[in-house]
């Protein structure tokens, strides 16, 4: 449960990079609209509250897993960020 | 209008990071370290694997040794064996009035055969105490505990459009890069730099503003601890000599209170006189909060004085926040991740720091801010080093030396010390690299060879 709840929260922080104006431009590789980057968006926010309800749903203490969700955002967030700056040096610049 | 808000937040930003800077990054450091603290003095004590014993027969033998060798001393504190360390620990003053902390064995709650050192609890103490006399430890850590929600409100304030994008990290861009991490690494963890920060500074709090507690106990300072923990009670020694109960019975009947949250402290006072006081603190495993049981008895007649189960919302939500920055409940997923963003808080200031160093050399840097370039250096890579060097000094020092955990405090100083004068007088191109592979050197020392 904790590997797919860390997975989601992964994935959910990707997406949420890949919705971002830079991020899209790094990930996709073009320009979104407003409305695609939104919804992207909304996804990443989507699998992001999943990461948190999947680990409180089998803590025996959830206010343990309340506490640790945050210190796990925070490596997926740079871990996203990372990951933005690995492709954007092997693929370079596209603007 | 808003312009000069954020300007003034910025010029505040700085200065706050200017001021406190060098003892938050010291702070953090440690306090992120401490959060292994009983890892760290396992590893301190490599003599032997600890062997598990139940935690109520370690502590009582504990007790035991303490009552033939510090019979005249007025207070002992034992804390128990834990899942994390299988080992008691005593403290207690000596007839100087100097406080003696010694690792005991769970088997025959002797110290002997066990190296003379503090291991962990040198961070968890230097972390608020920086090793300086109370209150001015304590004081200062809570004045840079304050500073450091202010600098990260204003931080929140002046860098607010990494909000919208901050997956940016651009490597090789000199000032740009360092203000990406800065903002990456702040914004990745902010709610932990902000949880860390508010509740250190409420662990503190009473050092902060102390006039409301003056204003009610007028300076009695024990009324004021009595009414916050109604069962901590305690009384002057008669005079008259008194001998101990049995402790094990005491802790059993104290372990069936608490009801499964097992025994976390032992306090005995005046434990020679007939006004000895046995007070036994509940752990509190599996809550956030801290202590939240306590009974005493009559160290001479073993009768039951006192029993406080803490029920009161204001003083719970304390010791919740107190519990949440302490981190004693966290099992080991939750350690490593409070360690990770503790590292990444003092990377936060560190990157603050140099960047307030880039931006000035950029222009015509006049003497002091050279200074403070050249002390940045000494602080960013000198602080590890000398950390690094008290894990060495533990396996390198004669372990029959005098005062042993002493000297691996010295240590720490006098690396530290020759750290930020080395970054003083060289060169900050050339101390960096230096300095950093004394690190990296150190480290590999502590890890590298079977002691």
């Amino acid at each position: 449960m904790m590997v797919a709840a860390i997975l989601c929260g992964q994935c959910g922080m990707l997406l949420l990079a890949a919705g971002s104006i830079r991020g899209s431009d790094i990930i996709l590789r073009r320009s979104l609209s407003h409305l695609l980057r939104r919804s992207i968006q909304a996804a990443g926010m989507l699998l992001l509250v999943l990461s948190l309800v999947l680990p409180l749903r089998v803590a025996q203490a959830p206010v343990i897993a309340l506490i640790t969700w945050p210190g796990w955002i925070s490596i997926e967030i740079v871990l996203a960020a990372l990951a933005c700056t690995v492709l954007n040096d092997l693929r370079g610049p596209r603007r | 209008m808003m312009g000069s808000f954020r300007v003034t937040m910025a010029w505040l930003h700085s200065m706050l990071g200017l001021v406190t800077g060098w003892v938050l990054f010291a702070i953090a450091l440690s306090g992120s370290l401490s959060v292994f603290r009983q890892a760290i003095t396992l590893w301190m004590h490599p003599e032997r694997d600890p062997p598990r014993v139940d935690p109520l027969e370690a502590t009582s033998r504990a007790i035991d040794w303490l009552a033939h060798n510090a019979p005249s001393a007025p207070a002992w504190y034992v804390t128990s064996p834990t899942a994390e360390a299988p080992f008691p620990t005593a403290i207690w003053p000596d007839a100087q009035g100097t406080y003696i902390q010694r690792i005991l064995d769970p088997q025959t709650g002797s110290p002997d055969g066990l190296r003379d050192t503090l291991g962990g609890e040198f961070f968890y103490r230097f972390h608020f105490e920086l090793q300086l006399p109370y209150p001015w430890g304590r004081l200062i850590a809570a004045m840079a505990a304050l500073a450091l929600v202010v600098g990260l409100v204003t931080g929140i304030i002046i860098h607010r459009r990494i909000f919208a994008d901050f997956f940016t990290f651009r490597p090789k861009r000199g000032l740009r890069s360092w203000l990406d991490a800065h903002n990456l690494l702040g914004a990745a963890a902010l709610p932990f730099h902000l949880m860390i920060s508010f509740t250190g500074a409420v662990t503190l709090g009473s050092l902060l503003l102390p006039w409301s507690t003056q204003a009610i106990y007028h300076h009695d300072m024990m009324a004021s601890y009595t009414d916050l923990n109604p069962a901590l009670y305690s009384r002057p020694a008669s005079g008259q000599p008194g001998h101990l109960v049995p402790i094990r019975p005491l802790l059993d009947e104290a372990d069936r209170h608490f009801g499964g949250a097992g025994i976390e402290q032992v306090y005995i006072f005046n434990p020679s006189d007939h006004a000895a006081l046995v007070t036994v603190i509940a752990g509190n495993d599996h809550t956030v909060s801290t202590t939240t049981g306590v009974m005493t008895f009559d160290g001479t007649t073993g009768q039951l004085i006192n029993a406080h189960t803490e029920t009161r919302p204001v003083i719970r939500l304390y010791t919740f926040l107190y519990g949440l920055h302490v981190a004693r409940f966290a099992p080991a997923v939750t350690r490593w991740l409070y360690f990770l963003s503790g590292l990444a808080l003092a990377a936060v200031i560190g990157s603050g720091m140099h960047l307030w160093t880039l931006k000035r050399l950029r222009q015509q840097p006049h003497m002091g801010q050279r200074i403070v370039c050249r002390m940045n250096t000494g602080i960013l890579a000198g602080t590890p080093l000398a950390f690094a060097t008290y894990f060495l000094a533990n396996r390198l020092l004669p372990l029959t030396l005098a005062n042993r955990a002493m000297h691996e405090v010295q240590a720490v100083f006098a690396v530290w010390a020759l750290g930020i004068t080395f970054a003083l007088f060289r060169r900050p191109d050339r101390a960096w690299p230096e300095l950093l592979g004394g690190n990296a050197l150190a480290c590999l020392a502590c890890r590298g060879r079977t002691w």
